[in-house]
């Protein structure tokens, strides 16, 4: 096994693909020098996101799905983002890896620097280099995200085979270390199964098999419980953040469900109508919430100690219209604390050091001098 | 799977009787004997007929001489052609018939899957005009339209090809292209729609975020799923060409069964048509069984249930 | 409508979408669809004209123009002759006539039949579904056959069978045709209907009428039909098509409307004798016979895609 002179140990992630990669032959090689340059840093932060901004082209307008979103995440950091539909998550995610259909949606501006390079700078097929190998997916419907006519260990083996260039046999070895990996029992027989013989949470477990086939260094998991069982939500969950502990791979967790982020992420960024509207620590956002959005977000959790017949608390009106968005505050019309600026101009995201370490919020109520508490 | 598969086909067997007696039935409710002529023949003529051909005999009796003769392979004479019996005159033409539908055939899936799938991938481009010209064409003309313009353009007036005959590749093209028109345009458009179905799924997004190629993204995720409910049309498609095959032949005088077919309608043959009614029949539901079977096989889905 | 059907407001990325009726949104989206929207004028123009057409046509469809013929040699005159828009055919009968006729006669096979399948479909299918059980396997069982039966092998059967018999030598043939196409047409049409009702059967707004003690046949007629009856719409256009090619393959093979009415597919067939020396007999004729099953088969395509419930209230 010969490592180039100063360059740190492989990568002490799972040991599938290093069983694979000390083999002695020429893909053993290959694929210890890929394993090698993966435990190196190229930047400061795995992710810094500056005003990205997607809009879908209709024939209505132009929709601003997403505006002038920026946020940062460090190596195997965890993050979560948090909004209702429609606040722009999902798209968000799908931007970082320029998966947003092209017309009618485009990425108007911005940059997206992951570990170091500025992923919207890339050509087409530099990108296509970038999914499945440094970035892996995880989505919401696993009855709709798996190919009904592939078994499900040719589908996580096709990254493997595509990005590290492994042949037909390791990628089945790998597929079925992956399988196992992901708790589905008798992984080696079930290779050659297909999803429809799978039930709903083992599908998720396989897509999460499929994302982190090439040991990626970021897992963007988009609302990946919210279509099963409360029961296998919890046991998805566990295993996505002991997953992304074992590979030391950073997440960023999808979801309008605080509670779920909460139980994984240590930072959060809550959005609302395409706007990051606060960020912080998870603790620092609930305890104290500087937007009254993500306040009145946190207020509308069914908990335990309701009051039996009392009724839940919403939050008044819907969100606005995104085609063409008017220069005020997103949430002003629904906000109970809306007074004369909030009207006027939107605010910008400034950082409430009062709240946490790296507490930011878009709020004119909760800046300092500020009317609200 | 297994046990769909007997099922569909045990299922030939009621149906392929029901079909005898339907079709035996109409032919004898038909008022009139099957001698008439212009001038009516004389009466013990006529009786003498009737004894020979046992159709003096009670209905079921009839009935059950015939089905068992068909059941054996014997298909009955022919009540116009009294020296032939059917099975010489379907001897004598299916080969060519056959041919002629298989050409058929291969051509519309040949030309009208890859037509479809274009058109798809290149949504509102150009090529998805032309299969959509193509299509609406195809659909526009029926088969003896279409064989009789191709005539006249390319026999009448270039004079690039014969206009009948079968005899050697260059009188095989136009009768293959005008029974091949209509498939071809339901092919490339029921392609093109599951095709553009397909590209909207969920897991074509996940092999993308996989960071495969876009020609494996193609090949192993969008067509395999686009082309099984293709296999759908194939059935009716597949009946399509084997009784649009008899226009055809009419047409180009090609000698297979199916101007035997029209002939022996327009002169009023029962034995002949009935016979070659079955033919047809038992053809097409073979046919079909073959394509339920194939979806059954290709379906993964349904292969594993 | 009767029922009610989902109704479509929620916000999304786009702002709260307004309350639309199905309908206006089917509509709307049919309109959109230029193609369809042509198909649709250029049906009621053919409905039309097959409705007052052959009264207004210049020459009656069995007249024959003695002296022009006689002045040509004998031979059809071409088009754009005096008197003659699209010339005639080889007894003097005018082309242009004989094509309003022939689309009278086309028209009324789509109409006709189309009221079979309707009439014969859509109790039988509404029936098998609703009340399942023994009932709907006969019928399913009993249009399997049907369905098993090539469909134009079996309209010609009924077509030689009963040629020469009374009901063979109404309208000129056409009673027949409209019995032997609608048999076989109508078994689609109760599968269909049979299908839409066993998938809403179960759906909640059923229950809920049943539960407040709604007849069964209240439910069926005035709650499960209205909202089975987009596909329905859908499935008659798109049948018309292959009714008018049916009737059109059999006049061509002989066996249909009987001389000397000018069914399409006749016309085609005498044009076809004439390839060489008139071939305006063929292409005017197979112009018309184009026009129409392209037009009912846009209109029919694009009635699918306005009544898609998937894509209600997308553009």
């Amino acid at each position: 096994m010969s490592r180039a002179p100063g360059s740190p140990a492989p990568s002490d992630r799972s040991g599938e693909l290093r069983d694979i990669a000390e083999v002695s032959t020429p893909e053993g090689e290959r694929l210890l020098a890929q394993l090698a340059d993966d435990a190196e840093r190229h930047g400061d932060r795995l992710l810094q996101v500056r005003d990205l901004s997607t809009y879908f082209f209709t024939p209505a307008g132009v929709v601003h799905a997403v505006d002038e979103v920026s946020f940062d995440l460090d190596y195997g950091e965890t993050l979560g983002l948090v909004g209702e539909s429609g606040s722009g998550k999902t798209v968000t995610a799908l931007s970082l890896a320029r998966l947003v259909a092209e017309p009618p949606g485009r990425i108007v501006d911005g940059a997206v620097v992951f570990d170091g390079i500025d992923l919207l700078q890339l050509s087409k097929e530099e990108m296509r280099l970038v999914r499945g190998r440094k970035v892996g997916f995880i989505f919401q419907d696993p009855m709709t995200s798996l190919n009904p006519t592939l078994t499900v260990g040719r589908q996580i083996g096709e990254s493997a085979r595509t990005h590290l260039g492994l042949s037909r046999q390791a990628a089945a070895r790998h597929a079925a270390d992956l399988l196992g990996t992901v708790g589905i029992p008798r992984a080696r027989d079930r290779l050659g199964d297909y999803p429809h013989q799978f039930s709903g949470g083992m599908r998720q477990r396989v897509m999460i098999a499929i994302a982190l086939a090439c040991q990626p260094m970021l897992l963007i998991a988009d609302e990946p419980t919210t279509a099963l069982d409360v029961t296998i939500q919890a046991q998805i969950m566990e295993l996505l953040r002991s997953l992304s502990v074992e590979f030391r791979t950073a997440v960023i967790l999808i979801t309008h469900d605080l509670g779920l982020a909460a139980g994984m992420c240590q930072r959060v960024s809550v959005m609302y109508a395409g706007r990051i509207v606060e960020s912080g620590a998870v603790d620092d956002i609930f305890e104290r919430p500087r937007m009254p959005y993500t306040a009145a977000l946190l207020d509308s959790r069914a908990r335990l100690d309701t009051e039996p017949g009392g009724r839940l608390r919403t939050i008044e009106g819907v969100p606005p219209d995104l085609l063409d968005p008017a220069p005020e505050c997103r949430f002003a019309p629904r906000c109970p604390h809306r007074r004369e600026p909030c009207t006027v101009r939107e605010p910008a995201l400034t950082p409430r050091p009062s709240a946490g370490e790296g507490h930011a919020a878009r709020c004119w109520g909760t800046e300092p001098g500020g009317w609200i508490p | 799977m297994t046990g769909y598969l007997i099922r569909r086909v045990l299922w030939i067997f009621p149906v392929l009787f029901a079909i005898s007696l339907i079709t035996f039935m109409l032919m004898h409710t038909v008022p009139g004997g099957p001698w008439d002529r212009e001038k009516p023949l004389p009466r013990s003529v006529v009786e003498r007929l009737n004894a020979e051909y046992g159709l003096d005999d009670p209905l079921p009796v009839q009935y059950l001489r015939w089905a068992g003769g068909i059941l054996t392979g014997d298909l009955g004479p022919s009540y116009r052609y009294r020296d032939r019996t059917v099975n010489d005159i379907v001897a004598d033409g299916i080969g060519t018939t056959a041919q002629l539908g298989v050409m058929a055939f291969l051509l519309a899936v040949l030309v009208g899957v890859p037509l479809g799938m274009i058109a798809a991938l290149r949504h509102n481009g150009l090529p998805d005009y032309a299969a959509t010209l193509v299509s609406i064409a195809g659909i526009a003309t029926p088969s003896f339209v279409l064989a009789m313009l191709l005539v006249l353009v390319f026999a009448v007036t270039l004079r690039w090809l014969p206009t009948h005959g079968w005899e050697g590749p260059s009188s095989y093209v136009l009768p293959t292209v005008a029974l091949a028109g209509y498939p071809i345009a339901q092919i490339a458009r029921y392609t093109r729609a599951s095709m553009l179905e397909v590209t909207r799924k969920d897991y074509v997004r996940t092999a993308y975020s996989k960071g495969l190629r876009e020609r494996t993204v193609v090949s192993m995720h969008m067509t395999r799923n686009a082309l099984i409910p293709v296999l759908t049309i194939l059935g009716p498609l597949l009946a399509y060409l084997v009784t649009g095959s008899f226009i055809v032949e009419l047409i180009f005088s090609i000698p297979g069964i199916g101007r035997f077919y029209v002939s022996g309608i327009r002169e009023r043959d029962y034995g002949l048509i009935m016979a070659m009614t079955m033919l047809y029949a038992v053809v097409i539901a073979v046919l079909n069984l073959v394509v339920d079977v194939l979806y059954a096989y290709v379906d993964p889905r349904i292969r594993y249930s | 409508m009767a029922t009610q059907s989902p109704t479509f407001g929620g916000p999304t990325a786009l702002g709260p979408r307004p309350v639309v009726s199905p309908r206006r949104d089917a509509l709307r989206r049919l309109r959109k669809n230029r193609l369809a929207v042509i198909g649709a004028v250029v049906v009621v123009v053919l409905l039309l004209i097959a409705l007052v057409g052959p009264a207004l046509a210049p020459w009656h469809y069995r007249v024959q123009d003695l002296d022009a013929l006689r002045a040509n040699g004998n031979r059809p005159l071409p088009p754009l002759s005096p008197g003659h828009l699209l010339g005639t055919d080889q007894l003097g009968r005018d082309l242009f006539s004989r094509l309003l006729d022939g689309a009278q006669i086309s028209m009324s096979v789509a109409v006709v039949v189309q009221l079979v399948v309707l009439l014969l479909g859509v109790p039988i299918g509404a029936a098998a579904g609703w009340f399942g059980g023994r009932i709907d396997n006969y019928l399913m069982r009993f249009t399997d056959v049907v369905y098993a039966f090539p469909d134009l092998l079996f309209i010609i059967l009924l077509s030689v069978a009963f040629q020469d018999t009374v009901v063979g030598d109404a309208m000129d043939g056409l009673l027949l045709i409209f019995i032997a196409i609608g048999l076989t047409a109508w078994v689609t049409m109760a599968r269909l209907v049979r299908g839409q009702v066993l998938s809403l059967k179960e759906s909640e707004f059923i229950e809920a009428a049943r539960a407040i003690g709604v007849s069964d046949r209240r439910i069926v007629t005035r709650h499960l039909l209205p909202n089975a009856i987009g596909p329905v719409i859908v499935a008659v256009t798109l049948g018309i098509p292959s009714a008018i090619l049916a009737e059109a393959t059999l006049s061509f093979i002989g066996i249909g409307i009987q001389s000397p009415r000018a069914s399409w597919g006749s016309l085609i067939d005498d044009g076809s004798r004439w390839i060489q020396s008139a071939p305006h007999l063929l292409i005017f004729p197979a112009i018309a016979l184009a026009i129409a099953l392209t037009s009912f088969t846009f209109l029919g395509d694009g009635l699918r895609d306005a009544l898609d419930p998937k894509l209600r209230g997308k553009q």
